[in-house]
């Protein structure tokens, strides 16, 4: 961790908004690619990583290691989508203007018909997989956590780690391979 | 090696987490048998394609600022809701003190109000219901009729 961070993160502990407001700036895209993995829907997403931050914010004071600041975010990410996705407010299906929205970032034609599917593609086959499985999915292949990290921040035996990650990989394969 | 073995390693060599010459005998493998290699390719194309479908799609411009603002919504509410909290609590102390403190006051007005309710339901039942009428608006106009004398005296009294 480089000197900066941890000047920023210290100042955030003592409460320091604008210290905050710069964490938040910072590791809010990977927050946002951990719950839209989980949940695969833009807006949840969004709103997950948001309640994330705020969550973060109430009980950084309490964070014991500035050094482990990212996993400790890490983990109220992907217990927030959890917990959300359990709970009656998730939808399981992403609306089309959602995926309107989502696809809108394409340049070209091409692009966006191909994002579109891609999205849809993802959808079902994230669809198959609980969110454990996700979570710990977008862990490994997209943060790139090693499995030890990941069987620390889930609190699970490192065998757990390794066969649920495979299992997830392979409905990737499953799913990709029907395309 | 067997396509068996191969499928059994296919992730730990994926990680990277074989012995250098188990990993050059998948090497070999995946030359020699193009069911493995098609396998191996399309797994790290379908972890690729995830990867990326994942990391394309980002917040809002304006995410730190809804975070920030929610967060000084929270604090406002919550310095509201402590002082009103704080409020009840002072009221309910006060009401309790008044009632220790005006305890014998409260018993002899407490007794005659009884009396009076007492007084009042003795003679609504010993009358008929016209009566009753009669007895209860006669009191309300007394009532209005020494507010309005009091009202008088005290401009009166200005003037």
């Amino acid at each position: 961790m480089d000197e900066s961070l941890r000047e920023i993160i210290e100042k955030a502990r003592t409460g320091n908004k604008n210290a905050f407001a710069t964490l938040v700036l910072r590791f809010q895209n990977q927050i946002f690619s951990v719950a839209y993995g989980i949940i695969a829907n833009q807006q949840d997403a969004e709103d997950i990583a948001q309640e994330t931050f705020i969550k973060a914010y109430n009980s950084i004071g309490k964070l014991n290691h500035v050094e482990g600041f990212y996993k400790w975010l890490l983990r109220i990410a992907v217990n927030t989508s959890i917990n959300y996705k359990k709970s009656s407010v998730f939808t399981p299906n992403v609306p089309i203007d959602e995926m309107n929205e989502l696809v809108s970032q394409a340049q070209t034609p091409e692009e966006y018909v191909e994002k579109r599917e891609g999205i849809k593609e993802l959808g079902s086959v994230l669809a198959e997989l609980t969110s454990e499985h996700r979570a710990i999915l977008v862990l490994r292949e997209v943060q790139g956590l090693s499995y030890d990290e990941i069987a620390n921040l889930f609190e699970i035996p490192l065998g757990t780690v390794k066969s649920r990650i495979n299992h997830a990989r392979e409905k990737l394969r499953q799913g990709f391979s029907k395309r | 090696m067997k396509c068996s073995e191969c499928e059994g390693l296919i992730y730990d060599y994926l990680d990277n987490e074989l012995e250098f010459e188990i990993s050059e005998q998948m090497k070999l493998h995946f030359k020699e048998c193009l069911h493995c290699n098609k396998e191996f390719v399309t797994m790290q194309q379908a972890l690729a394609t995830f990867k990326y479908e994942i990391n394309s799609v980002k917040v809002g411009e304006d995410f730190t600022h809804k975070v920030m603002l929610e967060i000084n919504i929270q604090e406002v509410s919550t310095v509201f809701s402590y002082a009103i909290v704080g409020l009840l609590g002072s009221m309910g102390l006060a009401v309790i003190i008044f009632t220790i403190l005006l305890y014998p006051v409260l018993q002899i007005v407490t007794k005659y109000t009884v009396q009076l309710f007492t007084l009042w339901f003795g003679i609504a039942s010993a009358l008929s219901f016209d009566n009753v009428l009669l007895v209860f608006f006669s009191t309300v106009l007394l009532l209005i009729a020494m507010a309005m004398r009091g009202v008088m005296h005290m401009e009166e009294g200005q003037v």
